[in-house]
């Protein structure tokens, strides 16, 4: 078979597992944020929203800086 | 002599378009032109060089959106991409085991490379622009072209070199080695030639690209046109519409133009309105016009980074399609100073046949 076609198929089953793996992350992260509100345990629940807001942050910063020193 | 397979993708004309001066020197240097391709781009070179050799090579189905969600489209077709490409394959394997070709030049048909034959890639893109919340995507995507580019001896990338004088700025940069010590900076490839008339046309409105966008843009637009002082034009580009020719007081609707014509009105054109597509952006520097309004296509991220990049080195205004208002922006866009100067396609593609193609051609 076309080596085009198989590394493009490996890439393609990659991207999919990833988006797929991303998905059910943030749905049991809702889950976890639904169930702390609803069990009154704001501890937990400021804590997973802190964790989001800090990791958004990188996010954000990491791509803001590539695209800022050209790289993206 | 040698002999030359040529594909254009056509995904609009512009590929078709910018391969018509390449064509063209490799007919001059008495070389044979197999031009393989499908759709209207397959039409537009059949008018083009008539004397060609023609082979129907279907490609890869557009994930044009009719909405602003172009990039989950995009991702959701990358299957039946995949299945296109190997499609493609398939179909040259048989194309070229059909006749003996020294040469294959594709523009942006990443399927259409031989191991056997060498074989270059025609593309602006070598970066694809992505949101800035993508930016994981658009660092992979640089990875997936440079595996991309390893397949041809060559990247031919129709912009002048990396540096302020690049139109398609970062699209056309370089970034993995790959792709670096394959390229090589034609220049502007435009398939349109400046043409000795007078400037009697005020404003030129080309409403082009894939639907159902077009439409929406025609409904934008049209309303709008009447505010307009002066002489003007708009091509509605819509095969459809052939024909059909409405003349109002200081303006003129064209329901389909021919190549001929549509390089007329642009070359009479002072100011030109139209989408901000790499092709069209070709055709005014090799027309050396100084005003020019870009409407990108919503949701295709290379004519709106294109546009962004028009604007941010102030040659080209751009405005979104959604916020149009046609007599405000064109006073603005005439505030724009347009291209530097630069080669033209002549001088370029004369070059590119001296320093690449004539190293494979006999």
């Amino acid at each position: 078979m076309d080596d085009l076609i198989v590394t493009g198929t490996i890439a393609l089953v990659i991207f999919y597992a990833g988006l797929l793996f991303i998905t059910c992350a943030v749905l049991y992260l809702c889950y976890v944020v639904i169930t702390s509100i609803l069990s009154a345990d704001h501890g937990l629940f400021l804590l997973i929203i802190g964790c989001i807001l800090y990791a958004g942050a990188l996010y954000g910063a990491t791509g803001f800086l590539l695209r800022k020193k050209g790289i993206i | 002599m040698s002999h030359v397979l040529i594909s254009p993708l056509n995904w609009g004309l512009g590929h078709a378009t910018r391969d018509i001066p390449v064509i063209r020197t490799l007919l001059d240097h008495n070389h044979d032109v197999t031009i393989a391709a499908c759709g209207n781009a397959l039409l537009v070179l059949k008018k083009e060089f008539p004397a060609c050799s023609f082979i129907e090579f279907p490609d890869y189905p557009t994930p044009y959106s009719s909405s602003r969600f172009f990039l989950p489209k995009l991702a959701a077709s990358f299957p039946a991409l995949l299945q296109a490409i190997a499609n493609e394959r398939k179909t040259l394997g048989q194309i070229l085991a059909r006749n003996r070709y020294d040469l294959i030049i594709s523009d942006n048909r990443l399927g259409v490379y031989s191991v056997k034959i060498p074989s270059v890639f025609i593309t602006h893109q070598l970066h694809f622009h992505f949101p800035l919340y993508f930016w994981p995507v658009e660092l992979l995507a640089l990875r997936v072209n440079g595996y991309l580019h390893e397949k041809f001896d060559n990247i031919i990338v129709p912009d002048n070199p990396p540096g302020p004088a690049a139109l398609a700025g970062k699209l056309s940069r370089p970034s993995v080695e790959a792709t670096r010590k394959r390229v090589f900076f034609a220049g502007i490839l435009a398939g349109i030639e400046r043409l000795d008339v007078p400037s009697d046309l005020d404003h030129l409105i080309m409403i082009s690209g894939p639907e159902p966008q077009r439409t929406r843009l025609e409904e934008i637009l049209l309303p709008q046109v009447s505010s307009l002082v002066g002489n003007n034009a708009v091509l509605l580009g819509s095969p459809a519409k052939e024909g059909l020719r409405t003349i109002t007081p200081g303006c003129t609707v064209i329901g389909y133009a021919s190549t001929a014509q549509k390089v007329d009105l642009m070359n009479r054109a002072k100011c030109i309105i139209c989408r901000s597509g790499y092709t069209s952006m070709m055709e005014l520097a090799e027309l050396d016009k100084r005003c020019a309004l870009f409407i990108p296509t919503p949701g295709q991220t290379e004519q709106e980074y294109l546009s962004w990049h028009n604007k941010e080195k102030g040659w080209f205004y751009s405005e979104s399609q959604y916020r149009l208002d046609l007599a405000r922006d064109l006073a603005i866009a005439q505030t724009y100073a347009g291209f530097p100067p630069m080669q033209k396609t002549h001088e370029n593609v004369q070059r590119l046949y001296d320093e690449v193609l004539a190293g494979y051609l006999t």
